[in-house]
């Protein structure tokens, strides 16, 4: 017969060697797969350690949090990290192995080392930036064109949110009577759950786009809460989502220190919901002042043209007045002068028309005495030939010299009716036909 | 001669000088010519010293 020992002695020879190999505790490195806080108080694990392929373990074991350690543990972490430990987590934790004959084996959780935690969420976080920056995708969004004075947006947000009211609040109630249209897109916004609730409310805001829905941009927003709550932001698929999205995206998940990749991938991205309502009112203030400033520029520049014109128009109407007397005094010289001219013309004018008729006249008296001077000359020539025996110039005035046939005819008895003869008169002769003879 | 010009009428006043001194001109035309010539100078002097009268008239209301 074989020898053997029962399971109970065997197991408790287990126990023994693990507590002679592992008195005290020892600082494991590994990844919370589950957690589950049970209703008696302790916290149930099972750490992982993950091999070469992302879901294949090459160790497991379950781990507890005793009720009386939790406290002190989970503040601990929450301190240093500002998160709750969850699963999916890397953690370093400080272990006390132990072995139950009944329950195998099982690491009590002591004490954890929240620096370590913290560094290996940066790690990641890192490795996500930098994947991105790659993928060129840090500026894609905030390259798109911003509307200078954003109006419409969509609002992605819980409806809980502290945030959301806060943010509505500030943009409705803004104290200037600027208008905006929101619609709310509600996701969850903390926890596993967040991106892709996120990214389905974006897929719905590019669903109303595509019928005709126009917003300015999309606004990202949940207020305050832990550092915890918001590692949601540092995902890598809803940051692409962001970064890809067709519209400026403006994020603002309130918190004061951390800047999540959210932030960076954004067009903008501002500490809190209030904050961001406050940029978009300022942006419209800014505005309101710019034109309120051109107003009154318009305003003083007209006034100062106005006064210009008016100040040109007196100059104007005093050059016009004192033009108009001058131009007056110009012409009624002028007149004057032309009167002058006139009258001393009409003078001149009528005194040599007065002097050409005179001449004329003088020239018609002149003629007539010359002209009769040259008649009575030729009288007086006639005269004399006359007296020189001419019987013809001897005539008088008003006789005549008869010839007929040549020969003088002396008495009217030696002519006879029918005889032709020749009147001799002073300057010429005229040949009759006697019809008649009356004697004396 | 009412209506006539006093260019008209000191035209016709030199062609009839220069008639009466023309020796073709007969004697018992002249008396006509110096008559009328007589007439033309009184309505020339006439119409001279109508404007003389209204120019200086116009002048003197200025």
């Amino acid at each position: 017969m074989r020898e053997y020992v029962s399971l109970s002695r065997l197991l408790q020879g287990v126990k023994g060697a693990v507590a002679t190999a592992l008195p005290s505790p020892v600082w494991v490195k590994a990844e919370i797969h589950e957690l589950r806080v049970h209703a008696n108080g302790h916290c149930y694990m099972e750490l992982v350690e993950k091999g070469s392929g992302r879901d294949v373990f090459s160790a497991k074991v379950s781990a507890v949090i005793w009720r009386s350690r939790r406290p002190l543990v989970e503040a601990a972490f929450h301190q240093g990290t500002g998160r709750r430990l969850e699963a999916g987590m890397t953690v370093l934790v400080q272990v006390r192995v132990q072995y139950s004959e009944l329950y195998g084996m099982s690491l009590s959780i002591e004490d954890i080392d929240p620096a370590f935690t913290l560094g290996e969420v940066e790690l990641a976080r890192q490795r996500t930036l930098e994947r991105l920056t790659r993928e060129g995708l840090l500026d894609r969004n905030g390259s798109l064109p911003m509307p200078g004075l954003p109006r419409r947006f969509a609002l992605i947000t819980s409806e809980t949110a502290a945030g959301y009211g806060d943010f509505m609040n500030h943009l409705y109630d803004n104290g200037y009577g600027f208008r905006f249209y929101t619609k709310l897109y509600p996701a969850p916004m903390q926890g596993a759950a967040a991106p892709a609730g996120i990214m389905d409310a974006l897929n719905s805001v590019l669903d109303d786009l595509a019928e005709g829905a126009r917003y300015d941009a999309v606004l990202l927003l949940r207020g305050g809460g832990a550092v915890a709550d918001l590692v949601c932001f540092d995902d890598y698929e809803l940051a692409v989502s962001i970064a890809t999205f067709p519209l400026p995206v403006m994020v603002a998940v309130g918190h004061e220190r951390d800047r999540h990749i959210c932030d960076m991938v954004a067009a903008r991205s501002l500490k809190t919901p209030t904050a961001l309502a406050d940029f978009i009112v300022d942006a419209f203030v800014a505005e309101d002042a710019s034109l309120t400033a051109l107003s009154d520029r318009l305003r003083s520049s007209v006034a100062l043209r106005m006064e210009n014109l008016r100040l040109r128009q007196e100059q104007t109407g005093r050059r016009l007045q004192s033009g108009t007397a001058m131009r007056c005094r110009l012409e009624r010289s002028r007149m004057d002068m032309l009167r002058m001219r006139m009258k001393k013309g009409a003078a001149l004018r009528s005194g040599n028309e007065q002097n050409g008729l005179n001449v004329l006249w003088m020239r018609v008296r002149s003629g007539v005495v010359l002209r009769l001077k040259a008649e009575s000359g030729r009288l007086d020539m006639l005269e004399l030939r006359v007296r020189k025996g001419d019987p013809v110039a001897a005539l008088r005035e008003g006789s005549a010299y008869v010839l007929r046939a040549g020969r003088p005819v002396e008495t009217a008895a030696a002519l006879t009716p029918g005889d032709s003869v020749d009147l001799l008169l002073r300057d010429g002769t005229v040949r009759c036909l006697v019809s008649s003879v009356d004697i004396n | 001669m009412e209506n006539l010009k006093y260019e008209d009428a000191l035209g016709r006043l030199e062609k009839i000088v220069a008639e009466i001194e023309d020796p073709k001109t007969a004697v018992g035309d002249i008396p006509a010519k110096v008559k009328e010539a007589a007439g033309l100078l009184t309505y020339c002097r006439k119409m001279l010293k109508e404007s003389e009268e209204s120019i200086g008239r116009i002048l003197d209301e200025q």
